[in-house]
């Protein structure tokens, strides 16, 4: 046993004992049965929000508690065990009632099992057995047993729906508490009316009738108010203490209920209290339900109008990339018809016609390429990309892209210096590294301003690092986060084109392989590439990474 | 940016076309299919680099410009056009992958791309005889 465990135990055979006594303390005569028994919620409350564990703190600190109103000590010990079995048998229906119920009772569904298996059932069981309890030892006011399990219900539905409720919202976790500033003036200024109600209706000197009664009803546009502005947390607090403040006040002999007989009168107040905390907390709980499906619900239209928004924008950039290489194919197609037109069907000489076709040739396979890069897109999202590992040299394939690349390099007026170990070798699918390889060189060119471009490579302790350095334009900072995200782009579109495709595919086919990539880019200074990858491929599949 | 004589199959007047486009095999295509008409034809790879061709060549009887462009796009470009006095009354024609987004700007006439060639003729005729 630790200390821990030991003081909780400690604290709540206290806190069980204080409760028994002050029960007693409305008792309208030395009966051994008090009509108010504010233990019922509070055992149940810990036993939903803490666990079954503390049931030893709560059958000790019951049992001294009736002791130490003189019950004999067989009624002490069933009463105790009727409060300790009564939490631990609510605690157990609740989690088996259905999926997912919520002990900070944020729903209706949450909070109408609570009252059908707390307030009712337990409270039906404790006082069946209750009132037996009392029969069966000869103690006890002096009523019929149906009586007695009546006075025994609504004490014990009422503890678990008043103090029971209030405590859950303080104990479950959660912020029910929280009020928005703007709220907190309308807060005191309602605290404040059902202070004012109290001392008006319950707390006067009036000779009491029963055309007084319904007045006590005139609490409800306040709770109403309550429950709606204020949600469920701080109803059960208005309830709780309102509800104390009715109890002290109609067992001090004042208020509309005074009508009633000295006996049942606390009944009729606990009935009236069941009332108004039941109608507030369930419209607190349904409206504030209703407020957060309604925010879930735009949430989730917002989430899907921007992932619409996002799919409309790639489909339009994907429309201009597509565009690009068609553009002067379709261009040469029509020259070479004109020319063809023009000299009767001959051909155009020799090295016009071979220009012609290289273009075109040229313009359809980049072509393709964008086509194969949206396959390799809607591949990785199902799970489908496989990797063909072989041995290879990573070392010669930058080589050859490099080379491949030559034109465009010289077209954007930069440099490529190559440090590369001489040899790097490793088990890897080829094409898809080659993919990764040109994808990051491409964007140094494409981003690099014409400066000079880095290629670094080396192997070390099972792994090659690729290092691909531009002195370009650089990216921000928020923009890196999302960067090998699908569909992203952290360049304007309004000065460079792309699908928003290629460090997505890069990163999956990098992951594949058991690799890393990461970027260190400063805005108007350049960006680092950094690709880590085993000198053996961990991985031969591609699960889609998150994006 | 130099002017190259091209080889025209039939006899035409030798009026000049400037071509603002980043994209080198549409740039060079373009010129080839208008050096062929026998236009003679001047290029340039952003918007930045068309204005300085416009500002040193001898004036050019139609622009033909795309949009998205490194550096200086067509935007930003007719802006600049439009307010040098000088070179604001060249004809501008954009050359798009984007028909809708041009429709702002104060050109004489959008041509979509992939670009049919008898269209691009037929307008280049209209400016430049």
């Amino acid at each position: 046993m630790t200390w821990r465990r030991g003081g909780a135990w400690f604290g709540v055979a206290l806190g069980a004992w204080a409760l028994v006594r002050l029960g007693f303390q409305f008792s309208s005569s030395s009966a051994l049965q008090p009509a108010f028994w504010p233990l019922a919620g509070f055992v149940q409350a810990l036993v939903l929000a803490w666990g079954a564990w503390l049931w030893p703190g709560i059958a000790l600190g019951t049992c001294l508690g009736m002791l130490a109103q003189g019950a004999p000590v067989g009624l002490a010990l069933a009463v105790s065990a009727i409060n300790t079995a009564g939490p631990l048998a609510g605690s157990f229906l609740l989690q088996r009632s259905g999926s997912g119920f919520d002990r900070r009772l944020r729903g209706v569904s949450d909070l109408l099992r609570y009252g059908a298996v707390c307030v009712l059932g337990v409270s039906s069981g404790s006082a069946v057995l209750g009132g037996l309890a009392f029969q069966w030892l000869g103690v006890g006011p002096p009523r019929p047993l149906l009586d007695s399990m009546l006075y025994g219900f609504v004490g014990y539905s009422l503890g678990h729906l008043i103090k029971g409720t209030f405590l859950l919202h303080c104990f479950a976790g959660g912020e029910p508490w929280r009020l928005p500033r703007s709220r907190w003036g309308e807060a005191w200024a309602l605290a404040l009316l059902s202070w004012l109600f109290v001392v008006v209706v319950f707390w006067n000197e009036f000779e009491p009738t029963l055309h007084q009664t319904p007045q006590a009803y005139g609490v409800f546009p306040l709770l109403t108010w309550v429950a709606l502005r204020l949600g469920p947390a701080w109803t059960s607090a208005l309830g709780l203490a309102f509800s104390l403040a009715v109890v002290v006040a109609s067992a001090q002999g004042s208020g509309p209920f005074l009508v009633y007989s000295d006996g049942a009168r606390l009944m009729f107040v606990q009935l009236y209290l069941g009332v108004f905390y039941g109608h507030g907390l369930l419209l607190a709980v349904g409206h504030s339900e209703r407020a957060r499906v309604l925010a879930q619900e735009a949430q989730s239209k917002r989430e899907a109008e921007s992932a619409l928004q996002l799919r409309n924008d790639f489909i339009s950039i994907a429309a201009h990339e597509l565009k690009t290489p068609l553009t002067p194919f379709k261009l040469q197609v029509q020259v070479l018809k004109r020319a063809l037109e023009r000299q009767g069907g001959a051909l155009p000489d020799g090295s016009r016609l071979l220009q012609a076709l290289a273009v075109s040739e040229a313009q359809v396979n980049r072509l393709a390429r964008l086509v194969d890069e949206m396959l390799d897109v809607s591949r990785i999202t199902e799970g489908k990309l496989r990797l063909n590992p072989e041995p290879m040299d990573l070392s010669l394939l930058v080589r050859e892209v490099r080379e491949r690349f030559q034109q465009d390099i010289t077209q954007a007026g930069s440099s490529v210096h190559l440090d590369l170990d001489l040899e790097c070798p490793g088990v890897w699918d080829r094409l898809r590294l080659e993919q990764v390889v040109v994808n990051l060189l491409s964007n140094a060119i494409k981003y690099g301003r014409g400066h000079p471009i880095l290629v670094t490579l080396n192997a070390r302790n099972g792994k090659a690092v690729l290092v691909v350095k531009d002195q370009g334009i650089g990216i921000k900072p928020l923009d890196q986060d999302r960067l090998f995200q699908r569909f992203e782009r952290a360049s304007p579109s309004a000065k460079f084109g792309g699908l928003g495709l290629g460090l997505y595919i890069t990163r999956q086919i990098v992951e594949a392989h058991g690799g890393t990539i990461c970027v260190d880019s400063q805005e108007g200074v350049g960006s680092t590439f950094a690709v880590e990858l085993p000198q053996v491929a961990s991985q031969l599949d591609a699960e889609p990474r998150s994006a | 940016m130099e002017p190259q004589t091209g080889v025209p199959s039939l006899p035409m007047p030798c009026a000049s076309i400037l071509v603002v486009e980043d994209e080198a095999s549409i740039r060079d295509t373009l010129k080839l299919a208008l050096e062929l008409e026998g236009y003679t034809v001047f290029t340039a790879s952003n918007g930045e680099e068309g204005l300085e061709a416009l500002r040193r060549l001898p004036r050019p009887c139609l622009v033909l410009l795309d949009l998205m462009m490194p550096v200086m796009n067509g935007w930003e470009f007719v802006e600049a056009l439009e307010a040098d006095t000088v070179l604001a009354p060249i004809p501008v024609a954009l050359v798009t992958a984007y028909g809708e987004r041009g429709q702002g700007l104060h050109t004489k006439a959008i041509i979509k791309k992939p670009i049919d060639l008898e269209l691009l003729l037929k307008v280049v005729k209209e400016f430049c005889g």
